[in-house]
């Protein structure tokens, strides 16, 4: 029978370091005995202390400007309208126009004076909390491409997503729900699902897709009008299925896809108590923004409520994905700058400005990373009148929690803000970064696959100690 | 800038004086590297250099530009003065004494070709101290030569000896001694056997009888055998039982929609092009049909690897038995398989994204090695290079992707050939009848022609003094005999000369590729016209003295394409056409028409008028591209936004006559065709002397007609004359004879078949490819790769014209190439016993697996080979061996020896594939639906995700309850069913399927809506006879579901269920036996078992 992963196979495909500790994890668990990838593989050791047991990752779809968020120049306003005085990539729209100075105040926040844009009033009062990273950089200038790297590391589709791969590195740690969990919040990134996809890694490491509504996950919900029928017709499938495999000797494949049946049904009852809002005090609810006269809000603060509930309960990976609203196209805002980029921005500010402080009352901050960053930024100087265009040179992300040296600034951009100068980060350096924070070292986490390993971080990655505590 | 780049912008000017200057190769400019200085230097200089320059370059240079050879990166090594100033791949690394020419100074600068080191750049002390050195001179002790050989090419030379074992010859192999003479029947068994009996263990018994039914149909054709074909095997007891099952099961077209399914894994089959907006690739589903028939035909597996990498070529191309139709020119439509994106940024990056993506398909689908490691480097275990990767490169940039009208091509020259023949009856007509119109006509009428004539000049309610016909009506209509000298002394005297738009010889188009039978590359005779397919008017267009196409019908469909060219910053071209588009290929991107910067990239031609269109080229100036002009353009797109929905238009046809690498010229609006109509010297005295003259004038333009003399400014009046509204148009449509002869004309080109476009490739002129330094578009080496063959097998270059497509397929095919007999045969050994002689189907290199029956992998693929490279015959050997027939129960010895079955002790417990289990579904409730072929039946959209890539609309629940292999194959929608039993996601070949095992497959069985409400149909079906016991019918229920009758246990399990259910249901017994909710709850569990997914 070939299976996803046999032993010999998995001592093959995984680097020795590494190999030898999940190998020992599984051995102990009987997993590996069966010849069959486990279909929800129990925690597993890591290579070193972890400063963060999971990961909540905030995906800005479409390009937030950083110029107009988290990295203020003074010069665009000096110069503003001139063409740029420094040598500008090829653009996708290819419609450049003058330097735009940002539409928006900055202002200084906290004890470490971050200096963060009107449009995030919430997240200014967390800055002491915040690392903005203002020198990150992409692979390339468009949105599938930008987001797989972003995703995966490498700028092509089809290879594992960061969250499959902590899954596959970390397992989970709560054997009824998947490690790595997307909170669709309605609108697919450029790429589709596949920038959730498991890539060559065993498939249960594949995103699982959350709605905030129902059915939440696909085929989740039980067909027949009761439980008891379902349970009757289960049990009975059980009875069938082990005398088969009396018969058929001792297929582990079998064996493992009738205890599949159990878990199933436990995934039932599981996924609709994380997903049951009803036992959230009024006053949480209200911090994330639930009693918001914007959808958009109330939307976005569900997913991010929907989050903590799941690192609580020990998902290792949750990914939100943004909202659909009307007239506006994620953070994409080659047009309409100054009229979507703060619908954009009003829709997130509060959630997640809640959930850094529900996370920091409930003590559960120190052992979450939070990621909020977007595939690429936008060009200093306008597109059109009223827009920008993709800048993959330098922008602005921010990480929070688990391990991560708030109130600090790490990077820089050139005095407009296009280019980054200054300890200059790529993809594959911010996953190493969120790997070893969850006690993985990066170029030891590795999967054979088309006659080489693979890593996340591809042959990158740079651990940069002044983020970190 | 590399020398490359130069030569390249050099002759970019060259092609604005002449397109049809053929690019024979990008060559080396042929310069000297610089002569190294005397090698003598002060001890000063030296003790600099062993002090400050040596531990530098030894800590940041030499880990990849050093001694050892598999490390070293562009071929460099910075750890000799000598093989610093010979250079890598780019060229010299230093100039001593002038770092402002020296490429290493210039990369420690992060320049423009390099940023160098990559990891961080140098301090600008040590940046200080490189550059001085090299200012002195690059002072250097005196070296040793060592005398390596740092020609990466002679890596696969150099390992002649102890090679690994895929790359030695296939050895001729005898079937082994075994002790057990009784057990092997066939040649395969003696291998198997062999190897079970050196580790002690001997074969399992044979399965039994319902087994092996079950298991040979599902190997073989994806579906369950029926109870009839279970009941009609287990009751032959004839020797050839066995044999029967077998033939009946290849010779079903069930076959090729199973198996060509495999091959659509390997070439990443989807319907779309991926990225955020999820293009439709029109017409792809043909390539999944030529698959299925190719399976079914049994195409010998080399001629099959032609076809896929030259079909086009072909010189007698493989035709369809029943409709004549051209098979082989389909093969290569697995070339459009890649992920597209719409404007990218930089195109030439994405063009090497797209090739990879093909050599890496190429490669692993057909030899099973990983060419795509060497797009940066050599393979660090393999002997592969990048030498070989960029020779590849070389072979697809000589190409290009193109729709082919696959409609026989012997029906098309017949009805070309007797529309030919009624196209000279309606000339001879066409002429005397005009010849009557002209003599009848009334130039004298002054109110006629001020009136109706006039009418024709007016542009923008503007008189258009361009107009052919203006010099005759306006001096005919001129208000009196003053008046009319007057204008016809201005229109002597006038700027006479009309710019003739004959095609200047330097631009024509004899060097261009034709595709099919549209369009010949040289232009039609003067006077040549476009017959309208229906309606009012006769004729459409005058087209002579250009290419066009569409002479006869636009049934005759086709295209034709430029050289490769290196743009320059605009490009015109002087068409005229219905339904025609110009589209310019820049890098070969293939999305034009799409996308923010690419979208002028496709012109779309409706204008019966000469006119120009124009390209602006500014963002891509340098890169190199082609132009092609396609007849049927709207239905001949390569991508559509959804669903493809053109239909073909019979007015269409296409003409051009200029290309010039400019701005299109600026159009003359003050020329008149005075001087076409001779006017000069004195003016008519009279209205009735200037009838006469323009009479006589007409009447010679007619006699050059007949004589195909015309002049295209000549053409221009006839045409104004006698098309669309022009003053005889109606006229002829008045005389009958021609009318008649039209109708019949009109007849015979509506009889001969629309185009059939299937996706293939053609040929450019042949172009090597220099390689690209760790992979970047932007960093070239100096001189191209010859286009060859893997280096490792056969490295002569190749010398043909074209793109060198037929020779790699032809070096593929050789019998002795060591790889590709023995990949096919392991691939199919791996589908009929779950694990492949060589476990790693897809990999034969070093990090694969080696084979765990060597000798049997060899006597296969001789076998294979000698076989005439029959599929077929070789999976009927395998099937119909003991080996095969084994059962999965192993023996505990040897979960002992051999815990994975390596050997085939026993027969492995298989689960069945994705497309398997939703056939077996259907084909169980009794609802299957085997039409064959055609469009693919649009994904349900049921509980997936919105996203921008959605389709509008969403298909039926059941997919028409088609086989799986005709279900839509959108790549961000892939259907999740599918997904979750390990469809591969069509982003990279795979020969090998995973199996996995996630509780997301339990939730499908047990909730997906598909399942349940198959259940509820295999119910009715179930219940519709109402006499049936219930027993009768849970027997039924398993002999269609798992081939064999229910066991007694079974019976009685299934009792208790029902009764249960019923109990549920709070129904009393007499109900149970008939009730459909009961029977499709049973059913729905019995798609559950786990028996209804895996083989035994």
């Amino acid at each position: 029978m070939n299976t996803g992963l046999t032993r010999r196979e998995l001592l093959q495909k995984t680097s020795m370091g590494f190999g030898a500790i999940a190998l020992s994890d599984m051995l102990r668990t009987g997993q590996v005995a069966s010849g069959s990838t486990p279909a929800l593989a129990g925690p597993r050791p890591s290579h070193f202390e972890p400063k963060a047991q999971s990961v909540i990752f905030l995906y800005m779809d479409g390009g937030i400007s950083q110029v107009d968020s988290f990295d203020p120049k003074p010069q665009l306003e000096k110069d503003s309208g001139k063409e740029p005085p420094f040598k500008t990539d090829p653009t996708v729209f290819n419609n450049q126009g003058g330097l735009l100075p940002s539409p928006w105040k900055f202002k200084r926040h906290g004890q470490s004076g971050q200096q963060i844009s009107s449009l995030f009033p919430h997240l200014g009062s967390c800055a002491d909390e915040l690392c903005i990273i203002r020198s990150m950089t992409a692979f390339l200038p468009d949105h599938p491409n930008a987001n797989y790297a972003l995703h995966s590391g490498f700028a092509v589709r089809g290879l594992p997503s960061m969250g499959a791969w902590v899954s596959y590195g970390l397992g989970s740690l709560n054997k009824n729900l998947p490690s790595f969990v997307v909170i669709h919040g309605g609108q697919t990134p450029p790429g589709g699902m596949t920038t959730f996809g498991n890539g060559f890694l065993p498939a249960q490491h594949q995103g699982s897709i959350f709605l905030n509504k129902q059915p939440t996950l696909r085929n989740l919900q039980r067909h027949e009008p009761s439980a008891s029928l379902q349970a009757t017709k289960i049990d009975y499938l059980k009875e069938f299925d082990q005398e088969y495999v009396g018969t058929e000797g001792t297929d582990r494949e079998i064996e493992a896809a009738i205890s599949n049946y159990e878990l199933a049904f436990r995934m039932q009852m599981a996924v609709p108590e994380v997903m049951d809002l009803s036992q959230e005090s009024k006053a949480t609810k209200q911090l994330y923004g639930l009693d918001s006269n914007h959808d958009s809000v109330k939307s976005y603060g569900t997913q991010c409520l929907l989050a903590r509930r799941m690192v609580e309960r020990g998902v290792r990976f949750v990914e939100l994905t943004i909202a659909k609203q009307p007239g506006v196209d994620r953070w994409d805002q080659h047009n309409n700058l100054k009229e979507s980029h703060p619908k954009n921005a009003l829709a997130v500010d509060q959630p997640i400005a809640g959930l850094i402080k529900d996370l920091k009352c409930r003590g559960l901050l120190d052992s979450t990373l939070l990621v909020f960053t977007s595939e690429f930024g936008r060009t200093p100087f306008a597109q059109g009148k009223n827009g920008r265009d993709h800048n993959p040179q330098g922008f602005s992300m921010w990480l929070a929690g688990g391990g991560i040296r708030g109130g600090t600034v790490y990077g820089a951009t050139d005095e407009y803000g296009y280019r980054a100068i200054e300890n200059k980060l790529s993809v594959n350096d911010l996953h190493a970064n969120i790997l070893h924070l969850l006690g993985i070292d990066h170029t030891k986490l590795t999967y054979q696959y088309s006659s080489r390993d693979f890593r996340l971080t591809d042959v990158g990655g740079r651990v940069i100690p002044e983020i970190l505590l | 800038m590399t020398k490359w780049h130069a030569f390249r912008l050099g002759l970019a000017v060259a092609l604005c004086i002449s397109l049809n200057l053929y690019v024979d190769t990008f060559a080396d400019s042929g310069e000297q590297t610089p002569n190294p200085l005397a090698n003598e230097f002060a001890p000063e200089d030296l003790e600099f250099f062993e002090k400050k320059v040596r531990p530098l370059l030894a800590n940041r240079c030499q880990k990849c530009h050093g001694e050892e050879e598999a490390e070293r990166e562009a071929g460099l090594r910075l750890d000799s003065r000598k093989e610093m100033i010979a250079g890598g791949q780019s060229g010299p690394t230093i100039v001593p004494g002038k770092p402002e020419q020296s490429l290493l100074i210039e990369s420690i600068h992060y320049g423009n070709t390099y940023e160098m080191p990559p990891d961080s750049k140098l301090s600008e002390h040590e940046i200080a101290t490189l550059t001085r050195w090299v200012r002195i001179g690059a002072p250097w002790p005196a070296e040793i030569d060592t005398n390596k050989n740092t020609d990466h090419k002679a890596i696969a030379n150099s390992q002649e000896q102890g090679r690994y074992w895929c790359w030695n010859p296939i050895q001729q192999q005898s079937p082994p001694d075994v002790n057990n003479l009784n057990w092997p029947r066939k040649n395969v068994d003696r291998f198997i056997l062999r190897a079970l009996e050196d580790r002690g263990l001997s074969p399992v018994p044979p399965a039994n009888p319902y087994h092996w039914i079950r298991r040979v149909s599902f190997d073989l054709t994806g579906l369950p055998p029926t109870p009839e074909e279970v009941n009609d095997f287990v009751n032959d007891s004839s020797t050839e039982a066995r044999e029967r099952v077998v033939d009946r099961l290849l010779a079903s077209p069930r076959f090729g929609e199973h198996w060509a399914r495999y091959w659509m894994d390997l070439v990443r089959y989807g319907e779309t092009k991926a990225f955020a907006q999820d293009y439709s690739i029109p017409f792809i589903y043909r390539y999944r049909d030529y698959l299925i028939r190719a399976y079914n035909e049994d195409v010998p597996y080399d001629k099959f690897i032609m076809e896929a990498l030259a079909g086009d070529l072909l010189e007698t191309p493989r035709m369809n038995p029943s409709d004549q139709s051209n098979e082989s020119v389909m093969g290569p439509g697995f070339m459009y398989l890649t992920d597209g994106h719409h404007g990218p940024a930089d195109i030439h990056a994405d063009e090497a994204r797209v090739f990879d993506t093909i050599i890496d398909t190429t490669s692993k689908a057909f030899t099973a090695l990983t060419l795509s490691c060497c797009r940066c480097h050599n393979h660090k275990f393999d002997e592969l290079t990048t030498s070989d990767y960029y020779s590849l490169y070389g072979v697809l940039a000589s190409s290009r992707l193109d729709y082919a009208n696959a409609v026989s091509p012997a029906i098309l020259q017949q009805s070309e050939a007797q529309l030919k023949q009624q196209k000279e009856l309606i000339k001879n007509e066409l002429f005397k009848s005009l010849r009557q119109q002209i003599d009848a006509l009334d130039l004298t009428d002054h109110t006629k022609l001020s009136k109706e004539w006039h009418a024709l000049l007016y542009s923008k309610e503007k008189i258009a003094t361009s107009h052919p016909l203006y010099p005759m009506v306006t001096i005919l209509s001129a208000a009196d005999d003053s008046q009319r000298q007057q204008l016809w002394n201005r229109l002597a005297s006038a700027p006479a000369e009309r710019v003739q738009d004959e095609v200047p010889e330097s631009l024509t188009f004899k060097h261009w590729f034709p595709s099919g039978m549209a369009f010949a590359n040289t232009p039609l005779k003067a006077g040549t016209f476009v017959l309208a397919p229906d309606g009012e008017t006769i004729i459409n267009a005058f087209v002579g003295g250009s290419i066009a196409a569409g002479e006869f019908s636009s049934r005759f469909s086709g295209s034709l394409k430029s050289p490769t060219f290196v743009l320059p910053e605009k490009l015109s071209l002087r068409v005229k056409g219905r339904q025609g588009h110009v589209r310019l290929y820049v890098q070969h991107y293939e999305m034009v028409g799409l996308g923010p910067t690419t979208t002028e990239l496709d012109i779309a031609i409706n204008n019966d008028q000469w006119h120009w269109v124009e390209f602006d080229t500014r963002l891509w100036k340098g890169k190199r591209g082609y132009l092609e002009l396609l007849h049927n353009g709207q239905e001949m797109r390569f991508i559509a936004k959804q669903q493809h929905m053109a239909i073909h238009q019979d007015d269409s046809y296409l003409a051009c006559n200029q290309v010039l690498l400019s701005q299109a010229p600026e159009v003359e609006e003050t020329a008149t065709y005075a001087a076409t109509w001779q006017i000069r010297d004195e003016p008519p005295a009279d209205l009735t002397t200037a009838g006469a003259f323009f009479r006589d004038q007409l009447l010679q333009l007619l006699t050059r007609w007949e004589s195909e003399i015309l002049q295209s400014d000549e053409q221009d009046i006839l045409e104004s004359l006698c098309t669309a509204e022009g003053p005889l148009a109606t006229a002829l449509q008045s005389d009958h004879s021609l009318n008649a002869l039209v109708q019949a004309y009109r007849e015979t080109a509506r009889g001969a078949p629309t185009p059939f476009y299937v996706r293939s490739m053609t040929d450019g002129h042949g172009e090597d490819e220099p390689i690209y330094i760790r992979g970047n578009p932007d960093a070239m080496s100096r001189t191209a790769t010859p286009r060859h063959f893997l280096e490792a097998i056969d490295g002569e270059a190749f010398t043909g014209s074209g793109s060198g497509r037929k020779e790699w397929a032809a070096a593929l095919v050789d019998r002795d190439n060591p790889l590709v007999s023995r990949v096919e045969v392991n691939r199919i050994w791996y589908r009929l016993f779950g694990r492949g002689i060589v476990e790693t189907v897809d990999n034969f290199g070093e990090k694969g697996a080696a084979p765990s029956h060597p000798e049997l992998l060899d006597y296969l693929a001789i076998d294979f080979m000698k076989n005439g490279w029959s599929r077929k015959s070789m999976i009927r050997k395998l099937v119909l061996s003991n080996t095969y027939q084994m059962s999965t129960k192993g023996s505990a010895a040897a979960a002992e020896i051999d815990p994975d079955n390596i050997f085939l002790q026993h027969m492995n417990v298989r689960r069945i594939p994705a497309e398997a289990i939703r056939d077996a579904i259907l084909a169980t409730s009794g609802s299957l639906n085997d039409q064959m072929y055609g469009p693919s039946v649009p994904v349900n959209l049921n509980q997936t995700q919105p996203s921008r890539a959605r389709p509008d609309k969403s298909g039926p629940l059941d997919g028409d309850a088609r086989r799986t292999v005709y279900q839509e194959m959108r790549r961000n929608y892939l259907p999740p069913l599918l997904l979750v039993f390990d469809l591969p996601q069509a982003a990279v070949a795979a020969g090998q399927r995973g199996v996995t095992n996630v509780p997301a497959q339990s939730l499908a069985l047990l909730n997906d809506p598909f399942v349940v409400e198959q259940a509820g149909l295999w119910a009715n079906r179930i219940l519709q006879d109402k006499q049936r016991s219930t027993e009768d019918r849970i027997h039924s229920i398993h002999h269609t579901a798992f081939s064999r009758p229910a066991t007694d246990r079974e019976i009685d399990r299934s009792k208790r269920m029902l009764s249960a259910l019923a109990q549920e249901h709070q129904l009393d017994e007499k109900e149970t036996a008939i009730n459909e909710q009961v029977w499709k709850d049973f059913c729905h569990m019995m798609f559950n078992r786990k028996e209804f997914i895996f083989l035994q």
